[in-house]
């Protein structure tokens, strides 16, 4: 729990600031007498150039070192950029001047893996939050109405319709109508995805409101949207969170095999699945830092969630209202794994 | 029996969803076919002749009238659409419907035989990796020695452990195991055993790469449900009686097993999506490409053929895998 929290908040981090982490351009600099900041001008409208129209490394190594012309700049502590191709220096291995090597193309791959981790992290987060968006309210009105409603029979069917609706297809319809891109990319996986939450919102509530204490409330003439709020959003909270770290990996696992079948971020992206399918292409020349290290990011940023998802799901705590009070079953104190439900309805009433 | 045709009732429901969003989704202007498939502007000599030819494959695909010329509305497209991909009777251009039904029923086969040689690798290892991981209680040495490499399996992609495996085939010198197609060229002539034996040469790779997915998740679901069932009180009272070892043990794999069937179902979709990674990795003329290729060149044919088969088959699988469960605990209703 403890390591899985870490990994995932210290990728997160760091792809929250790697672009002032590693660029070839500065946070903050004064430039003919102008206070600019070029990271950010970079991120917001993309076109960012220094004085005399130059590139800012340029304009920065002519700087002089005391500052005495009244020109100064402020470079992110690891000063390549994801994008800024070094002439001569295509698949240098790894160095003490490039820890993680150049790739083929000349780009610096530590700053490439930086930059990968914001776009896993964005990827992730945002499916996440649409899928769950969704996914929680078409599960939640099935859930509330009971099996056999109208709404549940329709809810059950859409559920199915898009599990077993072609991705490939999906896909394709999204790059033609958003162009290939971050946004197309979280919206079909959002798509492909939302069913998780839905199936999971919708069992949950549905064996829920059938347990005593949900009768009880409701016998004392607490409303639909009292019961929710009260009895049964607590309860959810432990298997939803569970299935977002489960998505959340996932969505990460998927952009790479995206780009590996061409329908992924586009080629001006940085991702650590652009970055894998690179080094693939390169891994019978011997290029072997090119996989590696994209490989050790991901697979612990994905290790880490399934982890994080475990520890969720054994953690009792998440899965009931801070009211109760705890009461351990027989056997649960050796064992790590999950209490079934059947177990939880009872503690939770005993 | 009355639960089972209800299920099948409901899963032709949503396969005439699932097709019905398809057509939509092909119907639909910018992924048109016949405008994707003319868009490149020097084809054509003239605007006239690229209009004709959009023309002529909205004709063959059903989309417009030609007689009139006039576009079909949309339950009429939707209508066409549907009766090709149950007859199978439009195949793509330049090829016969026999030629195409046999070309898919060949795929089909290759990806069932990847596709069931996985499952059987998975099962199997997932049952021997899952209850002595489950029986030793999550936590114990043993667990922790498997948990994390199969989890870092887990975290990587197919297409990664594929150019991995490659490599180290390459590395290690085996000549032996074959890295593309499913046969030898060449070897038609030899006797059926000696064809079978390539085979399962070719098959190997691609269906052993193809099992580390769900070999994984059936190992971690059945480590939680033995360790579950072990925990349970009526294992508890079983032993209390003094039953023979032998026959707790027995009860206890049984009652830890049933939960797994259902799982299955959820694997299939993996499975599916798994397999067009590692048959365009190994060049096998499989379903998962078939369908693949046919997405990207927009090939209304094939595309109809394999979003209704291919869904078809997963939507089975999932009411195969709870009708399973069913009969293996009486007390579970899916409704």
């Amino acid at each position: 729990m403890r390591i899985g929290a870490v990994v995932v908040l210290a990728w997160g981090l760091l792809g929250a600031v790697a672009p002032w982490l590693a660029n070839d351009v500065p946070i903050v600099a004064r430039a003919d007498g102008v206070l600019r900041w070029p990271v950010a001008e970079r991120l917001t409208d993309g076109f960012s150039e220094a004085p005399g129209a130059r590139r800012w490394k340029d304009w920065w190594a002519e700087l002089p070192v005391d500052a005495s012309g009244g020109d100064w700049a402020v470079m992110p502590p690891w000063t390549y950029g994801p994008g800024e191709v070094l002439p001569g220096q295509a698949l240098d291995r790894p160095s003490a001047s490039h820890p993680l090597g150049v790739d083929d193309a000349g780009r610096d791959q530590l700053a490439r893996l930086l930059h990968g981790a914001s776009t896993a992290f964005l990827v992730a987060f945002g499916s996440v939050l649409l899928s769950s968006c969704v996914g929680c309210v078409i599960g939640g009105l099935a859930g509330m109405r009971g099996a056999r409603s109208v709404t549940d029979v329709v809810a059950t069917r859409g559920i199915e319709v898009f599990t077993c609706f072609p991705a490939v297809l999906a896909l394709l319809a999204g790059a033609t109508y958003l162009g290939p891109g971050l946004p197309t990319v979280v919206a079909v996986l959002a798509a492909v995805q939302w069913p998780v939450f839905a199936r999971v919102v919708r069992g949950e509530l549905l064996s829920l409101r059938e347990r005593p204490f949900v009768e009880a409330a409701r016998g004392l003439g607490e409303g639909p949207l009292r019961i929710l709020r009260r009895h049964l959003l607590p309860e959810l909270r432990g298997p939803v969170l569970v299935a977002a770290a489960m998505v959340a990996a996932e969505a990460i696992l998927a952009e790479s095999t995206l780009t590996f079948l061409g329908l992924g971020l586009g080629l001006g992206s940085v991702s650590w699945g652009a970055m894998l399918d690179q080094g693939r292409a390169q891994a019978y020349a011997g290029a072997w830092h090119l996989w590696l290290f994209p490989a050790l990011a991901l697979a612990s940023a994905v290790i880490a969630l399934y982890a994080l998802a475990d520890a969720w799901r054994a953690r009792p705590a998440l899965t009931r209202p801070a009211s109760a009070v705890p009461v351990r079953a027989p056997g649960a104190a050796c064992s790590a794994a999950a209490p079934d439900r059947g177990d939880r309805g009872r503690r939770a009433t005993s | 029996m009355r639960w089972l045709l209800q299920r099948l009732a409901w899963a032709a429901v949503s396969l005439l969803g699932i097709s019905m969003a398809t057509a939509a989704l092909l119907a639909l202007a910018p992924l048109d076919p016949a405008v994707a498939r003319t868009a490149d502007p020097g084809v054509f000599r003239s605007e006239t002749a690229r209009a004709s030819a959009v023309r002529a494959l909205r004709e063959r695909a059903g989309w417009v009238d030609p007689a009139t010329g006039a576009r079909r509305p949309f339950l009429a497209c939707y209508g066409r659409w549907l009766r090709s991909a149950v007859t199978l009777d439009l195949a793509p251009e330049g090829e016969a419907p026999a030629e195409f039904r046999r070309r898919l029923a060949r795929a089909l086969a290759t990806s069932a035989l990847i596709a069931s040689l996985a499952l059987g690798l998975a099962l199997g290892f997932g049952a021997v990796v899952g209850v002595a991981t489950g029986w030793l209680r999550p936590g114990s040495a043993l667990d922790r020695a498997v948990s994390l490499p199969l989890l870092g399996l887990l975290g990587l992609p197919e297409f990664l452990l594929a150019t991995l495996a490659l490599l180290a085939i390459g590395w290690l010198g085996l000549r032996g195991v074959p890295v593309k197609g499913l046969r030898t060229p060449g070897t038609d002539g030899l006797p059926l055993l000696a064809r079978l034996a390539d085979l399962a040469r070719h098959a190997a790779l691609p269906a052993l790469l193809l099992a580390v997915t769900p070999a994984i998740l059936i190992a971690r679901f059945l480590r939680e449900s033995v360790a579950r069932a072990l925990d349970a009180e009526w294992v508890f009272t079983l032993r209390a009686f003094g039953t023979p070892a032998r026959t707790v043990r027995q009860r206890v794999l049984a009652a830890a097993a049933r939960p797994v069937w259902t799982q299955l179902g959820t694997i299939l979709p993996a499975l599916v999506t798994g397999a067009v990674v590692i048959e365009q990795v190994f060049s096998l003329p499989g379903f998962g490409r078939l369908a693949f290729q046919a997405a990207l060149q927009r090939d209304v044919a094939t595309i109809a053929a394999t979003t209704h088969i291919g869904s078809a088959i997963v939507l089975l699988g999932l009411i195969a895998s709870d009708a399973l469960h069913r009969l293996g605990d009486p007390r579970v209703r899916f409704d």
